[in-house]
């Protein structure tokens, strides 16, 4: 589930919540795509508290970012949970999305 | 019967079949006589008992039953036809009646009847009415019919699959292989693939196309085609990796990637020589130790995804007495009803479950240990297991 959370001028942080799976990662991707048409410059995708992502899930961020991209506008994932870091780990995708702390 | 002529799916020359039940014959006379000029083919039967008796021998589009008749009333027969045991096609059921109240008609629905039609009718009204339920009806058997087609369509889809992957395992001496294909579908996007090198070394591949269904199951099978055309052209491997990065980028959309995993095992020095684009670490099983760890694999970003794509190959020595365990985040992702996954360390004291099993039985009892954790949801992700054993 994708929550608004503030306005900043460093860019709209929003909070996804739950887990996203199969079922939800289409409306996910539609929610995230919508964002990328409104005049937002910078989107942050919090994500400490997220329980659950699996491929078809991290396969809407990366289209996402792409589509941000595309745009010339940012899309930046923060803060993501520690089931989440492993998965993000353990896809390479930390490094693609710059995530990884250490 | 005017047969609505926007879709060449409706059967055009197919006339509506209609069982009228009255038990009296000049009622039954001048519904018959209504319906033929509307094109429809009627059948009259006297009473309740004959209408269930010719019901049972053939299908109706239609029922149109008196409610008050000698016998079996109307709203009975309605009944028998719900309670009857026997699945059969969509029919509506129109009850004719004189009976107004309320509670008459709350009867006839509960009885499983479609709808009502007042006597003395009006003959438009009952022709109007008849023709919204056999559009209805049409609209229903069409419903049926597409599925059927799809549900066939589907099934091939499944064997065209499961036909892309090895059907025998190679015989390489000092080796053996076990797979389990679990989709969470009628098709995976899952991948794997066992191939013997001209020059006897052993490509191991497995990998997982991000989402699910038949779009994935057609990338998997540009894998599956890809890989193995370029391993007979003796093509190396850090460059099958790029070239297959390059394949699936146009193939894929943005919002998709593939997880893989290729490894090539020299047979001679038990050398094993990894590269993983996005696809996490294989398992080993030390038989006689009963221990189980993580092979680390450099690795890079998945399939699909980066023009600049670059990957190393991490290498690893193989011993006799050990299982190269490969699988799909289907595996531990699997979920129980609490939402708990069975998760890597699921997977790994399953494996350690089977050190004294053969190999076929030790692929079995993990699946068996994966699949009852998540007892009746079902797997909900694509799940392959791919286990490699040296030695004897």
């Amino acid at each position: 589930m994708l929550e608004k959370c503030r306005e900043s001028p460093d860019g709209d942080v929003y909070r996804l919540v739950g887990s996203v799976t199969h079922e939800s990662a289409t409306l996910l991707r539609g929610e995230l795509e919508e964002l990328a048409i409104t005049p937002i410059q910078r989107l942050v995708l919090d994500l400490s508290l997220l329980d659950f992502i699996d491929t078809g899930g991290l396969g809407v961020l990366v289209g996402v970012r792409r589509k941000f991209q595309d745009v010339g506008k940012e899309f930046v994932i923060v803060n993501p949970s520690e089931k989440v870091l492993i998965v993000l780990r353990m896809t390479r995708l930390a490094a693609l999305f710059g995530v990884d702390p250490a | 019967m005017s047969v609505s002529g926007d879709s060449g799916f409706f059967l055009r020359s197919a006339q509506a079949e209609v069982l009228v039940c009255d038990d009296s014959p000049t009622d039954a006379a001048i519904v018959r006589s209504l319906l033929v000029k509307q094109g429809c083919k009627v059948t009259i039967a006297r009473s309740g008992a004959e209408a269930l008796a010719k019901l049972a021998e053939r299908s109706f589009d239609l029922l149109l039953l008196d409610y008050e008749m000698e016998g079996l009333s109307g709203v009975e027969v309605a009944r028998k036809l719900r309670h009857g045991g026997t699945s059969r096609p969509y029919m509506p059921v129109i009850l004719l009646t004189a009976r107004t109240a309320q509670s008459d008609r709350l009867e006839g629905l509960q009885a499983g009847a479609t709808d009502f039609i007042t006597k003395p009718f009006d003959p438009l009204e009952l022709t109007a009415r008849i023709e919204n339920h056999l559009h209805t009806k049409r609209l229903h058997d069409r419903l049926l019919a597409t599925n059927a087609e799809l549900n066939a369509e589907r099934a091939k889809v499944r064997l065209v699959q499961l036909a892309l992957l090895p059907q025998e395992m190679p015989r390489i001496k000092g080796l053996s292989f076990s797979a389990a294909y679990l989709p969470s579908s009628i098709a995976s996007g899952d991948y794997y693939d066992v191939i013997e090198r001209a020059d006897g070394r052993v490509v191991i591949a497995i990998a997982d196309v991000s989402g699910h269904g038949i779009p994935s199951a057609m990338h998997m099978s540009v894998l599956r085609s890809s890989l193995r055309s370029m391993v007979e052209e003796d093509v190396d491997a850090v460059e099958i990796m790029a070239r297959l990065n390059r394949v699936l980028r146009h193939a894929l959309d943005s919002f998709s990637f593939v997880t893989f995993y290729l490894a090539e095992l020299d047979t001679h020095t038990l050398i094993l020589g990894q590269l993983a684009a996005g696809h996490h670490n294989p398992l080993l099983h030390d038989l006689a130790s009963n221990a189980v760890e993580e092979l680390p694999v450099e690795g890079t970003l998945p399939l699909g995804l980066d023009e600049n794509f670059q990957i190393a190959t991490t290498k690893a020595t193989l011993k006799a007495g050990q299982r190269l365990i490969l699988y799909t985040d289907g595996v531990t992702d699997e979920q129980n009803i609490d939402g708990e996954f069975f998760s890597l360390e699921g997977l790994t004291a399953a494996i350690r479950e089977t050190a004294g099993m053969g190999l076929d039985a030790a692929k079995d009892h993990i699946v068996l240990r994966m699949t009852s954790h998540s007892e009746g949801i079902g797997n909900q992700d694509d799940a392959t297991l791919l286990i490699m054993q040296v030695g004897p």
